[in-house]
């Protein structure tokens, strides 16, 4: 078969396909074969060629990779593990502050006594225990479990 | 951080895939070189997807952060480069439903749109102006051709000769079977040449 390629021979070189041998070889030869194949490609090319100039390619890029990193996963993990860090700092002291703390106002009001008790007396640290128990009452006794009185 | 040296970035299926796995963390630097590598596919498929007019920009940058926010789902399985068009793609669908386009302004005569084309920028060493003209002419009959195609031959035509794709990668991007996208292409070429060839002497 020495004739000119087909309609469907090109659109197949056209699609990709490879031509049998003596297609090829045709196709080789032919000027006119070749020039049909290489005009459909030349305007291809011209139409897909008018691409973005540089500066605005890297600006889509650029707008792109912007709004992807405000919200991508990662990055908002790192923040919340930062919010989470703040909310922590901010927080813990109140609560330590509010947290119930009864021993501690107990024993300054009873070391408040004895100092008074001292003051008037440094020999009392000599006193004993019930001599102690008449200065400090009920709340020195004060079990950790409560200050009832 | 010169954006010519990442342009050298070289373009090898491992360096790829650990592009792909560090953007997939969070490396903004990872990202745009893969971003880099494949943005003239996504414009290219999107300005020949998209009806004269549309915003191509928006478009292209919306494939991009679409990507992206899907690495995590990018199984590896695809090349990067189908899976980025078959985003591409299925945002032009989108847009042309949300908008009722229609793909494509057809031309009311060959080669003669606003736009200055590749052709009109020629050097002037080019020879011959009546050759010229011919080529402009065809270029405008392939553009309006590739315009009236049904939109899945358009999508693969597209596919094929501006994002330049196998079939494979095609099949891919498109989920659909190879036997499917020779079909389709093989007519889209079939009517887009005899187009072309219209114009050409
Ligand atoms: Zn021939």
């Amino acid at each position: 078969m020495n004739g000119h390629l087909t309609e469907d021979e090109l659109d197949a070189l056209l699609c990709g396909d490879d031509l049998a041998g003596e297609r090829a070889d045709h196709l080789q030869e032919c000027l006119v074969c070749r020039r049909r194949r290489d005009g459909f490609l030349a305007a291809i090319e011209d139409a897909a060629a008018d691409d973005p100039e540089v500066p605005t390619r890297d600006r889509v890029r650029r707008a792109a990779l912007a709004q992807w990193s405000g919200r991508n996963p990662v990055a908002r993990r790192w923040w919340l593990a930062a919010a989470a860090a703040v909310l922590l700092a901010v927080v813990l002291p109140f609560a330590v502050q509010r947290a119930p703390a009864p021993a501690a106002v107990d024993t300054d009001a009873v070391l408040r006594q004895v100092d008074e008790v001292l003051a008037r007396d440094p020999l009392a640290v000599m006193a004993s225990d019930d001599v102690l128990e008449t200065v400090v009452p009920a709340q020195a006794a004060t079990s950790p479990g409560g200050s009832a009185s | 951080m010169a954006i010519a040296a990442r342009r050298e970035w070289p373009v090898k299926a491992e360096d790829e895939n650990e592009l792909v796995e560090l953007a997939r963390r969070g490396d903004r630097d990872a990202a745009e070189r893969l971003l880099l590598r494949h943005e003239l596919l996504v414009f290219r498929l999107v300005r020949n997807l998209l009806p004269r007019g549309e915003d191509v920009e928006s478009a292209v940058q919306e494939t991009f952060v679409r990507a992206l926010r899907g690495l995590p789902r990018f199984a590896g399985g695809a090349t990067f480069s189908s899976w980025l068009a078959a985003i591409a793609v299925n945002l032009c669908r989108d847009r042309l439903r949300r908008h009722r386009l229609v793909p494509f302004v057809p031309l009311e005569k060959s080669g003669d749109d606003d736009d200055p084309g590749p052709l009109d920028v020629l050097p002037a060493a080019t020879p011959d102006p009546e050759r010229q003209a011919m080529a402009r002419q065809a270029v405008g009959r392939v553009r309006q051709e590739l315009g009236r195609l049904p939109g899945r031959q358009r999508e693969v035509f597209a596919l094929r000769f501006f994002a330049g794709l196998d079939l494979e990668g095609i099949a891919a991007a498109l989920g659909v079977d190879i036997g499917t996208v020779k079909t389709h292409l093989h007519r889209g070429v079939q009517r887009v040449r005899r187009a072309a060839e219209e114009a050409l002497p």
